[in-house]
């Protein structure tokens, strides 16, 4: 028992300095007027009454929930019907596209948001902006959903995989089953595919709206925020105020807030996890 | 008697290596591998010959977070090179510089530098940094464009105008303006726009708190880049989905007729150009009544030395060398001009870019085009026809504001009078908490 606590030690002395101590820093600097060079000075909850303030914090948290729903429902619907088509699919072929699937998963976010940049909506020669013959990064009102399309691109292939290997668990005399009651397609996928699946769904709804508010990545490549706040999201507005206007207690109490919406489907799982034991 | 010469070999190696003076500098990684060769192996090796001083060059990431965590952790470069003065009271107030008076006396800088140069390199009555690089808004064009339509370049923000309602109609896009990859490309059109429609006399007394930025003077020069998004002639309408790396490549290959930059974009311009006939530049035109040619002037940067330098004498001493490069190393600078365009270019009293100097730099290979801009902006200053450009003369978070929100007024989200009494707030603020950057009186 005692050879065992002290192997974990590295372990929790990593973890101390990498997560605990930041996460610390980041609450205490969150009640601090700090410009990242001086001392902080204690300026107590003025930070978070000046964000609640703000009508452009509220704008930001709706342009997130805006991306949340896009997240919970496009990329899911797309990779549970690919992932439902896959179970089809001879074994062989299906590791070949799960394969095929994944490749846009493990390339570097700046690489592929850099490529559907000068590709797809590049102004002037983009495929899409072409098809479209509409400037969508540029728009305001369709600038959030072609980021949201890149990041789809990059996203639904892991999700398929997620989804395919969870239904790989299921047992196929349902299928059988459900055949000789004469259910079709849809209502098999209703019936037996989807209640089997529900862990599995509810785990990746829960970490898509956990993902979707600290998302920062493919906006702040893109367009930054823009055009004007049109895609301006918790994230790049937190690393803007730390950052450009160099107000690092009241981008940590940014932060904070990020924690805080992100906390929630957490809490909502573990809720889930406690009360439902093996169910979820 | 060897082991006597190999011990005494033995001492005076490690003596040497003890007492060999060196300055660690940083290269960003995304430098032209063509600056980096310059750097490499003519500019640093020039300094080394000459001061017998040697120079460790390190590739990193030179961005101000990258700066500022390294010289939180006692690292860093040698030499701080910071985006302009208003970014230097963070760094002197954390204590991260040391004082160059003891320097500038010894190497006479004050006698060297101009008096603007001199006084934004002071804070709290002391010399922290040495601002360099020299920039000017400018209209750049395409000559070939310009020729084969029958126009002359604008000098006034009318014809500019009625010239780019032309261009739009022939398919031409009017401004080779963009700011994706670089945000703060917003503030060179309202820098623009403020110093060429509501003047520089107007700029100086707001910047110096005689009037408010929501005087009428600047509602109009915000109306106006308002109106030149609107028309489609910004970046041709995508001028926020446009990337800041592409527009010298629109505008030498004529797909783009005009552009308003700055005089950074001399280097960049040289790199992509492939005749003389593709590009060119004139003073931004001006509101009729307003005196022409106006120059927007800016310092790109400031230098400083670091506390934690190992021997910051030899630093010194390699500012003190780049900035008397035009005085003792001609060739050198003409070098310099060639490949970074202005950029390499800080003022100092003994080098007045006349006739003589600037036959002598085109004799060096120098373009006539910068040449010709070192000679009527040095003409500016005497003539006291220049302005101010926002990220060298604004406060910091102001320079923010103009940056995130101008943006909103040109989509219709923000009315420019709301914009202005926005700016005038948070200028006032900074004021108040000391950050108003020097502004030199007009003579």
């Amino acid at each position: 028992m005692r050879n065992t606590f002290i192997m974990l030690i590295p372990a929790l002395l990593l973890i101390a300095f990498i997560m605990i101590v930041p996460s610390i820093s980041t609450i205490y600097y969150a009640f601090t007027s700090w410009n990242g060079f001086t001392k902080p000075t204690f300026i107590g909850l003025q930070n978070y009454r000046e964000i609640f303030s703000d009508s452009l914090f509220w704008k930001v948290v709706w342009n997130n929930i805006k991306w949340t729903l896009f997240f919970l429902t496009i990329p899911v619907i797309l990779a549970l019907i690919v992932a439902s088509e896959l179970n089809n699919v001879p074994q062989k072929a299906k590791g070949v596209f799960k394969t095929i699937f994944l490749i846009p998963y493990v390339l570097p976010t700046l690489a592929v948001t850099r490529l559907w940049q000068a590709v797809f909506f590049h102004p002037l020669h983009g495929i899409i902006t072409k098809i479209f013959n509409h400037d969508f990064l540029g728009t305001p009102s369709t600038a959030l959903l072609a980021i949201a399309i890149i990041n789809t691109w990059q996203w639904w292939g892991f999700l398929a995989n997620v989804f395919s290997a969870a239904m790989d668990q299921i047992d196929k005399t349902y299928y059988e089953l459900a055949h000789l009651e004469g259910a079709n397609r849809w209502q098999m996928f209703k019936y037996v595919t989807l209640p089997m699946i529900l862990p599995t769904f509810i785990f990746m709804e829960i970490m898509t709206v956990v993902w979707s508010f600290l998302v920062f990545d493919y906006i702040f490549i893109t367009t930054q925020g823009g055009p004007g706040r049109a895609s301006e999201v918790l994230a790049t507005l937190t690393y803007k105020t730390a950052f450009f206007y160099l107000k690092f207690g009241k981008g940590s109490a940014l932060a904070t807030t990020m924690i805080m919406f992100a906390s929630v489907p957490i809490a909502i799982y573990l809720r889930l996890v406690s009360k439902g034991g093996e169910r979820v | 008697m060897k082991r006597f010469v190999f011990i005494l070999f033995i001492v005076v190696a490690l003596v040497s290596t003890v007492l060999a003076r060196e300055v660690y500098v940083w290269m960003d990684p995304s430098t032209e591998p063509e600056f980096k060769k310059w750097l490499r192996e003519r500019y640093y090796p020039t300094f080394e010959q000459q001061t017998g001083i040697k120079v460790k060059i390190a590739e990193v990431p030179y961005d101000e977070q990258t700066l500022r965590m390294r010289l939180m952790s006692g690292d860093g470069p040698d030499n701080v090179g910071l985006a302009g003065p208003s970014f230097a009271p963070f760094y002197i107030d954390a204590g991260y510089l040391i004082p160059l008076d003891e320097y500038a006396k010894k190497y006479h800088w004050d006698e060297l530098l101009t008096d603007l140069y001199w006084k934004l390199g002071h804070y709290k009555g002391k010399l922290w940094t040495i601002p360099q690089e020299f920039e000017a808004m400018v209209l750049f064009y395409n000559p070939k464009v310009f020729k084969e339509n029958g126009w002359e370049p604008p000098r006034t923000i009318k014809e500019m105008e009625e010239l780019a309602a032309k261009m739009k109609e022939k398919g031409i896009m009017p401004f080779a303006n963009g700011n994706v990859g670089w945000k703060p490309a917003v503030e060179w059109i309202f820098t623009a726009a403020i110093n060429h429609i509501a003047g520089p006399e107007k700029v100086y007394e707001a910047l110096t708190g005689k009037i408010p930025w929501t005087d009428p003077a600047f509602v109009e020069s915000v109306e106006a880049t308002k109106r030149w998004y609107q028309e489609g002639w910004l970046g041709g309408g995508k001028f926020f989905s446009l990337d800041v790396g592409e527009v010298y490549q629109l505008l030498v290959e004529g797909k783009a007729g005009m552009a308003i930059w700055g005089t950074w974009a001399f280097g960049d311009l040289t790199y992509y150009s492939t005749s003389t006939e593709d590009w060119d530049w004139v003073p931004f035109p001006s509101k009729e009544g307003l005196s022409y040619p106006i120059f927007a002037i800016g310092v790109g940067s400031c230098i400083g030395i670091n506390k934690n330098a190992k021997d910051p004498d030899a630093v010194a001493q390699l500012i003190n060398f780049d900035l008397r490069e035009p005085l003792d190393n001609l060739e050198l600078f003409a070098e310099d001009l060639k490949l970074f365009g202005t950029v390499a270019y800080t003022p100092i009293k003994s080098f007045e870019v006349n006739e003589e100097t600037a036959k002598k730099l085109e004799k060096l290979g120098v373009d006539k085009r910068i040449v010709k801009f070192l000679e009527l902006s040095t003409k500016a200053f005497e003539k006291n026809t220049y302005g101010y450009v926002t990220w060298t003369f604004w406060p910091p978070e102001s320079d923010r504001y103009i940056i995130d929100n101008l943006e909103l007024v040109w989509l219709g989200e923000m009315s420019s009078e709301k914009f202005l009494k926005g700016l005038q707030e948070v200028f006032e603020r900074e004021v108040k908490e000391g950050k108003a950057i020097y502004i030199p009186p007009r003579s």
